[in-house]
């Protein structure tokens, strides 16, 4: 009785919180913030389902999910020092839990958390796009940065199982999903930029992503994804997985919105249909 | 798999406030119950962060060193080492 009401993509980048603070409420990131906030403010979401890639904090590599998810009445964050405010927020316990049993059922065999702190991965989103913080979450984390990453075709099936699991959560409820991270990204190994820590390797490979999503070619997004494809777009590219998963749970709509920024690796995306 | 506490290190140079600044203050004695090889100690050090990544320690967790200049690795000095570093196994 659930239905899924729109879907959201947005980069999560942990500087962005004090960039547009400095920058202002009329810098380009501040607006297509904003803009995405007014869509998803518009869909009336009881609850958001936020597909993440934890970056080391909640989880570590003593104990790595390819899949999980976050069931607890409350949580917290940021949890890995993000230069932004702190937040208690709350989770859909009994929609977490629903999900919970329902894809293991599908034959996804999430771990699962009752007891957990969430990173700039949720938060900087949230941060922009909910600030008051009233609209109860559900993480899912995926993967996306330690190699062997899920492939595409499982990413987008993890959301088509969520997306059964929404439709059979026997109460009524309108359910917006949220997706964030890079396109193209490389942190921290031989292939960054002189004098930096982190760059853009593949701003085509940004346009290219973006033009599949804009004419909702999400068959063709999937197949060309491949792990070797998202190594050459950065060792942080695999965080396209959040968006293949967040398709899987909406359908193949073409988006209300998308806007990319091939230079800063990323795109903002809004997908609503009624 | 002993690489692993290279990474555990990064990770908690981030979280353990404590751990962060006895690095900065004697980065020799801040690892020194660290069951590190003597290969890792050596290369942590030293700052070698190419060695490090060649011999599998996660970049992204590497590159946390930087925000406090941790064995010396200031943004361009990790740069510059990082960028002549040769595969991970």
């Amino acid at each position: 009785m659930a239905e899924i009401v729109a879907g959201i993509g947005v980069p999560h980048t942990p500087s962005l919180p004090a960039q547009i603070a400095k920058e202002g409420p009329a810098s380009d990131l501040a607006v297509l913030f904003r803009e995405v906030a007014g869509e998803l403010a518009a869909a009336r979401p009881d609850a958001l389902i936020v597909f993440a890639d934890d970056h080391f904090n909640t989880f570590f590599l003593d104990n790595f999910p390819t899949f999980a998810i976050g069931i607890a009445d409350r949580t917290t964050g940021p949890n890995d020092h993000t230069a932004m405010p702190g937040y208690e927020l709350a989770v859909h316990d009994k929609l977490a839990a629903h999900i919970h049993a329902a894809t293991v059922e599908g034959g996804f065999d999430l771990a699962f958390t009752q007891d957990f702190g969430i990173d700039h991965a949720l938060m900087v989103p949230l941060h922009f796009l909910t600030p008051e913080m009233k609209i109860p979450i559900v993480p899912l984390w995926i993967n996306c940065l330690v190699p062997p990453l899920p492939g595409t075709q499982r990413a987008h099936a993890f959301g088509r199982a969520v997306r059964a699991a929404v439709e059979s959560f026997p109460h009524k409820l309108r359910v917006a999903v949220l997706c964030s991270g890079h396109f193209s990204l490389e942190i921290g190994t031989p292939r960054i930029p002189p004098n930096d820590r982190a760059g853009i390797p593949d701003p085509d490979w940004v346009s290219h992503v973006t033009d599949h999503l804009r004419h909702a070619r999400v068959a063709r997004l999937i197949e060309e994804a491949t792990a070797a494809r998202l190594a050459e777009a950065g060792n942080i590219a695999g965080e396209l997985l959040n968006w293949i998963a967040m398709l899987g749970v909406i359908g193949d709509h073409a988006p209300r919105f998308i806007e990319a920024q091939p230079a800063l690796g990323h795109a903002f995306a809004v997908w609503r249909w009624n | 798999m002993s690489i692993y506490l290279v990474n555990k290190l990064c990770r908690q140079a981030l979280h353990d406030l404590s751990l962060r600044e006895a690095l900065k203050r004697d980065p020799q004695a801040a690892i020194a119950a660290w069951p590190f090889t003597d290969e890792e100690r050596k290369a942590l050090l030293a700052g070698d962060v190419a060695r490090l990544y060649e011999l599998g320690a996660n970049a992204f967790l590497l590159q946390y060193l930087t925000r406090w200049q941790i064995f010396g690795l200031s943004v361009p000095v990790y740069s510059e080492r990082m960028r002549k570093a040769g595969q991970p196994p």
